[in-house]
């Protein structure tokens, strides 16, 4: 019922906003930036850090968790933070763990910028490899018994000092048959081994997947979610991009520091009420936010017709970027938050629909992943990425298939509706 | 008693005086019929043919737009919708021709009731069965049913009969009071789901473990599965081979049959790495056990 009603009130709010943006007024005509200013701000939004309350909660929890499972012997030896699938939790936990220090624990990541591969086996593999490289024996060979010799390990308390780190748990694992073996060593592992504390992320989606078909939640009991945000916490994490794109000559890394460093002093694009229906909007998903932030912003015509002359917004020429209420000069070009709104999902087929729920369970898929994923030709699955790719529902990481930030929130409504398992956030 | 005399028997007047009360009563009955009426009468029974037939579009195509979940519940309302169109013209035109009072209303059930009764009964018994049907629920509008030897999805609730789609897209047509005797088997009773059962084969030898395994995994990983919903693999032995049944439910009953293909293809592949023994049927001979004499 909820999903239907947020449904109805996005496509009433997006009619409205529509309605609305005829101007009666000629000189206060806003349209969107060119190309080159939202290349830009892209490109500075995905070097931003995470939110800061991202972080806090990530730091905060794990430490809860490590003291516990340091100071009694029988705590949980693992904690699963969970995310939206539109929100990839492995840039968080790296820049939530990069310099934490806590009580002489050493992190490992034994599989960094792990990418799915195509044989699940070979998933299998991989985890033998970097866990247990006796038991790596060539895929094809291996039987479901797991007759580890030493496990159950006993261990003192004195020896917990190592924490794995694993940030995409959906990764390991793959939807056909034999494709989750992956997920099930690493839970018993975790069990069997508790002189180790595993740090695990994971997409709502892919865990309420892992939770019906290996009971995942039964090894990994500890779970914590990642903060709804608030519309104060988005303004305070996306509104100092502008500084950014100031006149100071500084290089870019050390304006983005500043530009964290002097929050609270960035220049306001839009009211706080703005601010707030973005979080509504969104969710409180960063992700989604900053997509929507991003086709929120608005320029005046006539702005950017004198820069164009001025050959301002050519890529060489630092073009000042500015929010609406700040002084401006000939160089500048004033930035204004419009109401926003969710994209208008196409008309979905039902092969579209079995498409995009596999891709949110997966969090990203290559195309050979997904027809392998939903038992259909690739080449009908290549017809119909196209098409979402063109309706802008899908977007292309080199390889890799994601489903877009911006119309996750009206899709997790129409999947909700149609049937579909869904992840709860 | 007065008579009318040179009749044989004599017939008393009060006789045919009641006679006449009958006609008069008859004629008070039924209201005068004028043109203006016929016309109205028409365009009523026009309007309610136009209204019945765009319940069933609009619901149709309605049905098909919106997401699943709600597919079921706009079906489950057109004999209703139907009924509702249908009384409310009965009624108007009853009371356009006949005047009826309570004594009127209790002769007539009567009279009529005997006329119907050798006339219409099968056409009264199936409407009575629809109405029945209609809060009874055996199945529903939408429900993938079994009724004989049909077998389908109903798309169809009429006054006097249903319609069933076959998988093989034909359409069947079963008069309601059919349902007074035959049994109804409803595989989803009013719910998008409905549970499939595929069967499996194996020679004797067969690992069962390794094929549950395989079974298991086949219905976690197809597209279709509502993971919401219990999937169980049982076991029989059969004597020429050991037989294994994946009940599962598909997220749409609709993909029954698409969903049994997926089933089988994936666990076949699965069967084929594994290299599973299928059961062999032994020679006709063999069984007979006297050799090709007999």
């Amino acid at each position: 019922m909820d999903a239907r009603l947020r449904s109805w009130l996005h496509g009433l709010e997006a009619w409205l906003a529509r309605a609305k943006t005829t101007a009666t007024d000629p000189e206060e005509v806003l349209e969107a930036p060119p190309d080159a200013i939202v290349a830009q701000l892209a490109q500075a939004m995905g070097a931003l850090s995470p939110p800061s309350s991202y972080r806090e909660t990530v730091r905060t929890r794990l430490a809860e968790a490590i003291d516990g499972w340091r100071s009694q012997r029988d705590a949980e030896n693992s904690l699963v933070f969970l995310s939206s699938p539109v929100e990839p939790l492995e840039p968080i936990l790296q820049a939530s763990l990069t310099n934490w220090q806590h009580d002489m624990v050493t992190l490992v990541q034994p599989l960094p910028g792990c990418r799915r591969l195509d044989d699940p086996l070979a998933l299998q593999a991989q985890l033998y490899n970097a866990f247990d490289p006796e038991k790596a024996v060539p895929s094809g060979q291996q039987d479901g018994e797991d007759d580890r010799e030493g496990y159950p390990r006993d261990d003192t308390l004195s020896d917990r000092y190592t924490v794995i780190v694993v940030p995409a748990l959906e990764t390991f694992f793959l939807r056909c048959i034999q494709g989750w073996e992956g997920i099930e060593y690493l839970q018993n592992l975790v069990v069997q081994d508790r002189s180790r504390f595993w740090v695990f992320g994971c997409n709502h989606w892919g865990w309420a997947f892992l939770d019906r078909v290996c009971q995942i939640s039964a090894y990994l009991e500890q779970v914590e979610s990642l903060p709804k945000l608030s519309g104060e916490e988005l303004q305070v994490w996306l509104g100092p991009l502008l500084l950014q794109f100031s006149e100071d000559d500084a290089p870019d890394q050390e304006k983005s520091v500043a530009a964290e460093e002097a929050a609270d002093d960035a220049p306001e694009i839009g009211s706080h009420a703005s601010w707030n229906a973005l979080a509504g909007l969104a969710g409180g998903t960063a992700s989604v936010a900053a997509q929507l932030w991003l086709s929120s912003l608005r320029v005046k015509a006539e702005e950017v017709a004198a820069l164009t002359e001025d050959g301002a917004l050519e890529a060489e020429n630092l073009t000042v970027l500015k929010a609406g209420s700040q002084d401006l000069d000939e160089r500048s070009l004033a930035l204004h938050l419009s109401k926003p709104i969710l994209p208008s999902l196409p008309s979905l087929t039902i092969l579209d629909r079995y498409l995009l729920h596999s891709l949110l369970i997966h969090g990203f898929l290559s195309r050979q992943q997904l027809a392998l994923s939903l038992g259909e030709a690739e080449n009908q699955v290549r017809s119909r990425v196209q098409v979402l790719r063109r309706a802008g529902v899908i977007i292309q990481q080199g390889d890799w298939l994601a489903v877009h930030p911006t119309h996750y929130p009206k899709l997790r409504g129409e999947l909700s509706n149609n049937n579909f398992l869904i992840g709860q956030e | 008693m007065a008579a009318i005399p040179f009749l044989e028997p004599p017939i008393p007047l009060t006789w045919l005086a009641q006679e006449t009360n009958t006609g008069d009563a008859l004629r008070s009955l039924i209201a005068d019929i004028t043109g203006p009426k016929i016309i109205r009468a028409a365009i009523s029974v026009v309007l309610a043919f136009v209204f019945l037939e765009a319940i069933q579009s609009f619901t149709t195509w309605l049905s098909e737009k919106v997401p699943r979940r709600f597919r079921l519940v706009i079906k489950q309302a057109v004999p209703f919708l139907k009924g509702l169109v249908l009384l409310l013209v009965g009624s108007y035109l009853v009371r356009l021709f006949i005047n009826l009072s309570d004594t009127d209303l209790l002769a007539l059930t009567g009279t009529i009731a005997v006329a119907l009764g050798f006339a219409f009964k099968d056409y009264v018994s199936s409407i009575i069965a629809g109405v029945v049907t209609l809060f009874e629920a055996p199945f529903r509008m939408g429900d993938r049913v079994q009724i004989g030897d049909h077998y389908g999805e109903v798309v169809d609730y009429g006054l006097r009969s249903m319609r069933l789609q076959t998988p093989d897209d034909n359409t069947v047509t079963i008069p309601h009071n059919t349902l007074w005797t035959d049994a109804i088997s409803s595989a989803n009773s009013g719910q998008l789901e409905a549970q499939v059962v595929t069967d499996f084969y194996f020679a004797h030898a067969v690992d069962p473990e390794m094929v549950m395994s395989i079974l298991y995994q086949a219905a976690y990983s197809s597209r279709y599965t509502q993971l919401k919903l219990p999937v169980v693999v049982i076991m029989a032995e059969q004597a020429w081979a050991t037989q294994f049944k994946l009940k599962a439910y598909p997220m749409d009953a609709r993909d029954e049959f698409v969903y049994k293909t997926d089933l089988v293809r994936r666990a076949k592949q699965a069967f084929q790495r594994q290299q599973l023994p299928y059961p062999q049927i032994p020679p006709l001979e063999a069984m007979n056990g006297d050799g090709a004499d007999s």
